[in-house]
């Protein structure tokens, strides 16, 4: 653990690294969304974009959680704890797969109660 | 008392407990901003709307995420400086990272501030229009100019507040206030005041007596006469005798109701008992005579204080029998009983009155020849419409996607349909527009269809205020060389997108300047709207999601601050006596920031840029 005064005096270097390299993975995240060479996929956002996009962020993440919130060298306690919380929040997240595979239809009263539209389908043509 | 393990770690877990704790909390904040985030995608494959993508200006999100991540790294070059004993050198990285926390949420004003100006409206065919509403002016032009016009002056209501371009404007003869609801007092004195000013009587039309008809004292406390006239105290006066009225029936009722009931059942009861009674009878050693003697006393005194209480709500002789059928109820029994509470009064102008209301205050629907229209309160107003059509100034976007997507599910050629739209039809300069728009993206399909690729529904169906400044100037040029008809539009072989014009670094931040751009200014029938909304949760759930959670976001920055701002300028004494315990406590402030941080990482990406 970086917990004597010399450890620490040892990190400060990394810790200016890492926030380096989250400015770079900023900056890049904003050239892939803005810069048209920079652009994947098709013309314009779309899955390409948006799988880049989020495993940029995740890299992100990554780098503050395990060097600033120092998880590259916790006790299993906190790993416990903080894999208790990631885990439900993961789970949330993919209620919304259970939502897609069984999806609300709404009914359209003027068709005297038929289904008319699956509420995924309007997203799904503008190329979500 | 001393609190244990805030220094030394515990044997069992190996941390000091505060650490423990702060984890524990950031478990259960990944699981709230995890529902939350699952919320958007949700919301976000559940649209029924094109979504609005990319829709955000980058450049604050970038900075403050720039400010995020520059304050994550001083909050632990301020635990490390507390680790080596260095106090000024703490000092500066906590007071740095404070700063950040300020100039974060100063973005996050401005950001929410221009959305919060920022207009938007839903025409009945799913076009949208963005724009500002602004004020009324009395001369110098057509109030659609802010600049110039020296001489024009805002129209003012009787308050002398400045009259807002884009309201129901109605000129009522009288008025029906719901007792059942609480009025909204400002629309009263707004109602008023436009009285007073046109120098019109607002009076009671009817005399309204909340007395008993057969009550013996009428002290005239609670009768209003006719031709009071109207004022806040008057209406609270009727409510207050109205409610009063209003409790004393339901009381009355209530007990009415559960005599009635009582009597049912202790008929019911009565039976059953003196069946038991007649049991014991029979077999006297069975059961504690006694005993039941008692009983039986206790269920006649309890009929008798039933009958009173029959006698005294009125019902008089009831036959009900047992077993399962429904008590019947004389309604007139009761009716006869209960205090006049009449749910509405209604007051008369001598004058038609004009008044004001935004749409938002207005809860039916918008036809021109309507003689009543409800207020949010309740409150009936009778009369009849002034002209109230929908200014828009400054109209920074002119959005098709909807429409076009509406007209994709009808099997219906969208650019058809937009050719049809009221806008397009109806406003020649938004026709030339359009005109423009269309030959911009026919050219940007067919550079982009070298590539292989072709434009989004967003660079077909959308024009932004780039695009709309751009295509203003073009015409405006036009103009001036003394050219007829529409000029030409001419893409740079690279183009990626329909021509915008470029930013200015203000711009970025505070939308368009208004000043110096070209915008259309259009006025809409109000029976063509939809929805108006300023840029807030109301307008879609892109908007309801993204304030959700930068906003609890945003809270959790000033959470925080609030409490790496009590490590800075409290602790110097936890510092002298107990320097570690101190450097715990901002290592596990700081983890809490880097989470705030964890969190931006992906908001930023998520709302601006995708």
């Amino acid at each position: 653990m970086a917990d004597s005064p010399e450890e620490v005096r040892k990190s400060l270097k990394l810790y200016l690294l890492i926030g380096g390299a989250l400015f770079v993975g900023t900056v890049l995240t904003v050239m892939v969304a803005t810069v048209p060479a920079l652009d994947f996929g098709g013309h314009g956002f779309d899955t390409a974009d948006l799988v880049l996009g989020l495993l940029i962020a995740t890299t992100k993440a990554t780098l503050v959680a395990a060097i600033f919130m120092h998880l590259n060298h916790e006790k299993k306690w906190v790993y416990w704890l903080f894999g208790f919380g990631l885990f439900f929040g993961a789970a949330m997240v993919a209620l919304i797969f259970l939502a897609k595979a069984d999806p609300i239809h709404y009914d359209d009263f003027s068709t005297g109660g038929q289904p008319t539209t699956s509420i995924t389908a309007p997203a799904a043509e503008f190329g979500i | 008392m001393e609190i244990p393990y805030v220094v030394n770690p515990r044997k069992d877990t190996g941390l000091f407990n505060s650490k423990i704790a702060i984890w524990l909390f950031l478990a259960s904040e990944v699981m709230l901003f995890g529902g939350l985030f699952s919320g958007y995608v949700f919301l976000r494959i559940g649209a029924d709307y094109p979504w609005p993508e990319r829709t955000l200006p980058v450049l604050p999100g970038l900075i403050n995420t720039f400010i995020l991540i520059a304050s994550s790294v001083t909050v632990v070059f301020a635990w490390a400086s507390l680790k080596m004993r260095k106090w000024r050198q703490f000092q500066v990285f906590m007071g740095a990272t404070v700063l950040c926390a300020l100039v974060f949420m100063g973005f996050k004003a401005v950001e929410y501030g221009v959305k919060f100006k920022h207009q938007a409206l839903r025409m009945k065919d799913f076009t949208m229009v963005e724009g500002h509403i602004n004020y009324v002016k009395e001369k110098g032009g057509d109030g659609h100019d802010a600049h110039g016009a020296e001489d024009a002056d805002y129209l003012r209501d009787a308050d002398g507040d400045k009259i807002e371009a884009n309201q129901h404007v109605f000129a009522v003869e009288s008025v029906s206030f719901n007792l059942a609801r609480t009025y909204h007092e400002p629309w009263v004195e707004a109602l008023l005041a436009s009285a007073g000013e046109k120098g019109a009587a607002v009076t009671l039309a009817e005399t309204v007596d909340f007395n008993a008809p057969d009550a013996e004292e009428t002290d005239g406390d609670l009768v209003f006469e006719k031709g009071t006239a109207l004022g806040t105290g008057v209406l609270d006066e009727i409510s207050g005798a109205f409610a009063a009225n209003y409790a004393e029936n339901a009381s009355w009722r209530k007990r009415y109701l559960r005599t009635a009931w009582d009597m049912k059942w202790a008929d019911v009861e009565e039976n059953d008992l003196l069946g038991e009674a007649a049991f014991a009878a029979d077999y006297p050693k069975a059961l504690e005579f006694e005993a039941e003697e008692k009983k039986m006393a206790y269920v006649r005194w309890k009929a008798a204080e039933r009958a009173k209480m029959a006698q005294d709500v009125g019902i008089g002789e009831v036959k009900l029998s047992g077993g399962t059928e429904a008590v019947t109820i004389d309604g007139k029994t009761y009716a006869e009983r209960e205090l006049p509470a009449p749910t509405a009064v209604t007051f008369t102008c001598s004058e038609p009155v004009v008044v004001r209301h935004p749409g938002h205050d207005v809860i039916t629907d918008y036809k021109a020849d309507n003689k009543t229209i409800q207020l949010r309160d309740g409150t009936t107003l009778n009369g009849s419409y002034k002209p109230s059509p929908m200014d828009f100034h400054y109209v920074d976007g002119i959005d098709f996607q909807h429409l076009a997507m509406d007209a994709e599910n009808k099997n219906l050629d969208p650019e058809i349909a937009i050719e049809n739209s009221w806008l397009v039809k109806n406003n020649p300069l938004v026709a030339d527009l359009w005109s423009l728009h269309r030959q911009a993206v026919g050219q940007l399909e067919e550079i982009l269809g070298r590539k292989g690729k072709e434009p989004t529904k967003k660079d077909r169906y959308r024009m932004g205020w780039q695009e709309i400044a751009w295509y203003m100037d073009l015409i405006h040029e036009h103009k001036e060389k003394g050219g007829e008809g529409l000029p030409e539009v001419v893409l740079p072989d690279d183009a990626n997108a329909p021509p915008k014009v470029s930013m200015g670094l203000k711009e970025h931040f505070m939308g368009p300047n208004y000043d110096k751009r070209r915008f259309p200014h259009l006025t809409i029938p109000r029976s063509e709207v939809l929805l108006e909304s300023k840029f807030t949760p109301k307008w879609n759930s892109y908007y309801a999601i993204y304030f959700t959670i930068t906003g609890l976001h945003g809270l959790h920055v000033v959470g925080g601050a609030i409490v790496l701002a009590y490590y800075l300028f409290c602790s110097r004494k936890m510092y002298l006596a107990n320097p570690e315990w101190l450097a715990n406590r901002v290592e596990v402030g700081g983890l809490f920031w880097h989470f705030v941080d964890l969190v931006w990482i992906f908001a930023f990406p998520i709302f601006y840029l995708m």
